[in-house]
């Protein structure tokens, strides 16, 4: 059943009146409530980037439900990268001011896994858009006439439960 | 195409407003559960809290009934709490740290019945190194035993060998050690042996003895300086050479001498051993006292340790930067690096509780207290004083007139330092069973003072209790039952009987005593002296019952060691002296005779340069050796 809404999921989201862009920036936005730790407040500041952007929500779901496995299995890297950046000598000035400014502790900037995988998330933003961006319009150029015509593909398509976010397709 | 898409800020709100709600509905909750968590892994038994509710706008918490566990008697609650209430820094909880402005703790109350048995959890092993060293403190202090038996056999003395003694020993690797340090101090003074530049200065002085710029002439007199200054140098590096190996022979003596002295130690611990031979007790008061009373001292002492103890799991000193396992999730914990800062808010800061503590009951601490403490915080660097917190009786329910305590604990700088003081007066005293007399003391009532104080490693502490209305009783096991007749008999000196009479004459006719632990040293290595009128009054029993045989048997033993340590001993002084008057006499004697040969040198070459100065056009310039 899970797999069959993450099927129906994609197909609604590469074939959605978004452009390739839209769906590539939503798929980007969302990889960072999978690749980070999911509660903390960055990611309620990206999720409303993503509601107050014009970007596909689908593809913020899509790319939050790509990158959260990934996310598990990059988890050992991360630590690292976080554990190099906060033990910097030279970063421990902009570290402890940080710390004691007020809201900026709520964060958890100075957990290792969620800086480091917040840092990893922010390098990869743009390659990932451009990555998206590119395999979606190749996508839709090349596998999606084929794809329509096939009797399992409508009957995907056809499902009611994708409306749900129809309000914010755009 | 628009960037931005407006219409979402509707369900935004709407998220917003659900957050709200929520937060409405489980904060009281999620606090409550998390005081009883980390109250939990605190106290090591299971914390109990029946309500909280948070006022966010006023920064206040009122928490309800709080039931703190006994691990050690799970069915009892360590404290009871009725109520509390805390201000709260706002400001600070924006950067997740705890800062408690006042608190305000009601019903305190110890020891009560619980509803159903608390929870125990493992304890912590992750604990700093004072908590690790606590734990074997009670073991490294040596506390002596209060054996008597070696009285029985108060005969005679039978000798003691030289091979077993440590000063004969030590006293030949001295004079072995003397020999080597000799033969390398000769070997030098033979390689810097002066004796040739000696021997040269003398022939030139002599050589120029009857001469003069005017018999010489400009051109043997420029020569005859070069000759003299030349000769000079030499005489200069051999002093040289001297004074090196003169500073060799002053410290190779210094060690000599040293270890020579150490031999006074080593005969001490020959008599020490000499009087183990034929187990003499010690019949001195203070070592009497700690064999009847360092147990008791310790036991009493501990729990304040524990204290301490506790202060340093939780309040690590110094200030930098600090690593602890992020929190528990799906995913990996990671670690949270904390960046503390002078002068600012700290994780977690109560700057000032005060409480209402009612001791039930009828006992001696029975009655009402007030407590108050300052500055508790885990980042003391942070807050940048220490933590003080005082207790003193408001109104007692009978008896005692005054109880009160003091305590320190400093993390500020990177050493430790804390303190304990307490003073109890008019108290009705614990008693104990002091097995090695074989009585149980009951101490009445009396005063009791401590005073604990650690620096770093350092500790020192007292524990001192006073009490004129004392009564003794007899320990049922202490009576003689051993197989063998010798045992019961009480005239036997040293017999099992007949040291149970006389400890337990001596204990039962004291109605005052004064018992006076002092610690000092370190947890790794403690010493405790214990001072008592019962250790006086025992080594005057047992001094007047044995003393003169004891005495007798001591001088035979001394002299008997005298006899054997004393040619060694002369041996090994004779050696540095021997040093003494040989080779450093011989770099004396050179010296000398150097210092007269540069002397004589000198005043030729004046001599021979002054007039020299006086001729029209100057002396010409003489080469430097």
């Amino acid at each position: 059943m899970l797999l069959l809404k993450l099927l129906q999921s994609i197909i609604k989201t590469l074939n959605s009146e978004g452009t390739p862009g839209q769906v590539a920036m939503g798929m980007a936005l969302g990889a960072c409530l999978g690749l980070t730790p999911l509660v903390n407040v960055h990611n309620a500041l990206v999720f409303a980037l993503a509601l107050i952007l014009n970007v596909s929500l689908s593809g913020f779901f899509l790319g939050w439900t790509i990158a959260v496995p990934v996310g598990f299995l990059l988890d050992p890297l991360f630590h690292a990268i976080g554990t190099a950046l906060l033990g910097a000598g030279a970063l421990q000035g902009l570290w402890t001011w940080m710390y004691n400014v007020p809201g900026l502790p709520l964060t958890n900037f100075n957990n290792t896994v969620v800086l480091g995988s917040f840092v990893a998330w922010l390098v990869l933003l743009w390659p990932l858009f451009l990555l998206y961006r590119m395999l979606i319009a190749r996508y839709r150029q090349h596998v999606f006439e084929r794809l329509k015509k096939m009797r399992f593909f409508q009957v995907m398509s056809a499902s009611q439960l994708a409306n749900v976010y129809r309000w914010f397709v755009p | 195409m628009t960037i931005f898409r407006w219409k979402a800020l509707g369900p935004m709100l709407g998220f917003l407003v659900i957050v709200i709600v929520l937060w409405t509905l489980f904060i009281d909750h999620i606090i409550r559960k998390t005081v009883e968590w980390a109250g939990t892994a605190a106290n090591g038994a299971e914390v109990d809290l029946s309500s909280a509710t948070l006022h966010t706008f006023r920064g206040r918490i009122d928490l309800g009934r709080l039931q703190v566990t006994n691990p050690k008697a799970p069915a009892t609650n360590r404290l009871d709490i009725a109520g509390m209430t805390a201000d709260i820094h706002v400001a600070a909880l924006l950067e997740k740290k705890a800062n408690v402005e006042t608190l305000s703790v009601s019903g305190v109350r110890f020891g009560t019945p619980r509803a159903r048995p608390g929870r125990v959890v493992p304890p912590d092993t992750s604990k700093g190194f004072f908590a690790r060293e606590l734990a074997s403190f009670a073991d490294r202090a040596h506390i002596p035993p209060l054996d008597l038996s070696g009285l029985a056999r108060l005969t005679g003395w039978h000798g003691v060998s030289a091979d077993s003694l440590q000063t004969p020993k030590q006293a030949k690797a001295i004079q072995a050690r003397g020999d080597s340090v000799k033969t390398a101090l000769e070997g030098s003074l033979r390689a810097a042996d002066p004796t040739p530049a000696i021997d040269s200065a003398r022939a030139l002085a002599d050589r120029l003895k009857n001469q003069n710029p005017r018999t010489l002439g400009p051109a043997g007199a420029v020569k005859a300086a070069q000759d003299v200054r030349t000769a000079l140098a030499n005489l200069q590096a051999s002093q040289q050479r001297l004074t090196s190996l003169k500073g060799d022979v002053d410290r190779g003596m210094q060690s000599v001498r040293t270890s020579v002295a150490s031999l006074d130690d080593a005969r001490k611990a020959d008599y020490q051993y000499a009087l183990h031979l034929v187990h003499v007790p010690s019949l001195e008061a203070p070592d009497l006292s700690a064999s009847v009373f360092q147990r008791m001292a310790l036991e009493r002492i501990q729990p304040y340790l524990d204290m301490l103890a506790k202060a340093e799991q939780y309040i690590p000193p110094g200030l930098r930067p600090r690593r602890t396992t992020g929190p528990k999730r799906l995913r990996m914990a990671g670690t949270d690096f904390h960046f503390p800062k002078e002068h600012h808010y700290p994780t977690f800061l109560v700057a000032l509780a005060h409480a209402d503590v009612t001791l039930g009951g009828t006992g001696a601490a029975a009655g009402t207290y007030l407590a108050e403490a300052r500055g508790v915080t885990t980042e003391p660097p942070v807050y940048g004083r220490p933590m003080t917190f005082t207790l003193m009786r408001s109104a007692a329910a009978q008896g005692p007139d005054r109880i009160r305590a003091y305590g320190l604990i400093d993390r500020v700088t990177d050493t430790p330092r804390d303190s304990l003081a307490a003073t109890l007066t008019g108290v009705d005293l614990p008693g104990y069973d002091v097995s090695p007399v074989g009585a149980h003391l009951a101490l009445g009532k009396g005063n009791l003072e401590i005073t604990l104080a650690r620096h770093g490693e350092q500790l020192l502490g007292r524990w001192h209790v006073v009490s004129d209305s004392v009564s003794w009783s007899r320990l049922g096991a202490s009576t003689s039952t051993g197989a063998d007749p010798a045992e019961k008999d009480s005239t036997k000196i040293g017999s099992k009987a007949w040291v149970d009479a006389l400890l337990w004459r001596t204990v039962s006719g004291l109605r005052a005593v004064d018992v006076d632990a002092r610690i000092s040293g370190t947890l790794r290595d403690p010493r405790i002296d214990i001072n008592s009128n019962v250790g006086g009054a025992l080594s005057q029993s047992l001094s007047r019952a044995v003393g003169a045989e004891v005495q007798r048997l001591q001088a035979q033993a001394r002299a008997d060691v005298d006899r054997l340590v004393a040619q060694p001993i002369a041996d090994a002084r004779a050696k540095a002296d021997q040093i003494q008057s040989g080779v450093a006499k011989q770099v004396s004697d050179a010296q000398a005779k150097l210092d007269q040969a540069k002397a004589d040198l000198e005043a030729k070459l004046r001599e021979l340069t002054s007039p020299l100065q006086q001729l029209p056009g100057g002396l010409p310039r003489l080469p430097r050796p």
